[in-house]
């Protein structure tokens, strides 16, 4: 959208919305934010905006529910749980920045990107761990076997794998990396 | 207790980090202070510097300055215990640079 002349101005829930803009005038980058604590995704987005760089929040819908408590294993201390509005439905953060000419990245030093890649491989294979116990939970007679369980149990499961996989070997190559350079 | 075991080398991020808040400076600024001191061979990632700016604050070798009025830029600067940190650093680089000159000697020229 930013290559035909296009600028994120909003989202909702499922939508994004635009204005015209000269084309490539502004690039984004999207930041995987949910396993962020509620307070540092904020101090987070206050430091982006310190840098000139504007954000959006953007669901994921990738959480498990227990009632109205959305459930993040992979999230790091209270980010574990999510309980009010102000923490779900904010998995993904969309960067601005003005294009410069200058390299555009959120994550560049080697640690950082293994936390960073660490964080969705860990959130995709709870995703398809999600879709195996739906799937065992079924088997064993704990959940009535309809074609929706199984088939959500099913979906959730080959949804995460590949993603899980590739992320995986990511920070296999960054790990050895990290052997020889900082 | 040797430099490698309790870890005591730096990384370079945050070693550049330490020396661009020698002087104050806001999140921008200390980007901008390291691409251009290094000619560019280090850019910085926005997420990487927030994480590098929390850890040296956790660790207590920078501290945030009070924001000034209607700036919403927080400037950071180096504390005490960073300056010992940092020269500890230096000390450690000049032995490395001194042993690495006397093995490579006049292939480095």
């Amino acid at each position: 959208m930013a290559a035909k002349g296009y600028r994120l101005v909003g989202t909702t829930q499922i939508t994004y919305d635009f204005e015209p803009c000269e084309p490539n005038a502004y690039e984004y980058r999207v930041e995987f934010a949910a396993g962020k604590q509620f307070r540092e995704r904020d101090e987070y987005r206050q430091f982006l905006h310190s840098l000139g760089y504007k954000t959006f929040w953007k669901n994921i819908n990738l959480n498990l529910s227990l009632g109205k408590i959305k459930v993040r294993p992979w999230a790091e201390g209270t980010g574990k749980a999510a309980f009010s509005p102000g923490s779900y439905g904010k998995e993904l953060l969309i960067v601005e920045k003005q294009r410069d000419g200058k390299r555009f990245e959120l994550h560049t030093g080697l640690s950082d990107r293994i936390g960073y890649y660490r964080t969705l491989r860990n959130a995709w294979i709870f995703t398809s761990f999600a879709g195996l116990v739906l799937l065992l939970a079924v088997a064993a007679g704990r959940l009535p076997k309809s074609l929706p369980a199984i088939a959500g149990g099913v979906g959730l499961a080959l949804l995460g794998i590949v993603p899980g996989i590739d992320y995986s070997f990511v920070v296999r190559d960054f790990l050895q990396e990290k052997r020889i350079h900082e | 207790m040797r430099d490698n075991i309790q870890g005591g080398a730096l990384t370079e991020t945050t070693f550049l980090i330490m020396l661009a808040v020698f002087q104050p400076r806001h999140g921008y600024g200390i980007m901008q202070f390291i691409e251009e001191k290094t000619h560019g061979r280090v850019v910085l990632g926005a997420g990487t510097l927030y994480g590098a700016l929390k850890a040296l604050g956790r660790k207590g070798w920078i501290k945030p300055l009070k924001p000034q009025r209607d700036s919403r830029q927080k400037q950071y600067v180096i504390t005490e215990a960073g300056v010992g940190a940092a020269i500890q650093e230096l000390h450690r680089l000049q032995q490395i640079q001194e042993l690495a000159f006397s093995i490579i000697g006049g292939a480095a020229q």
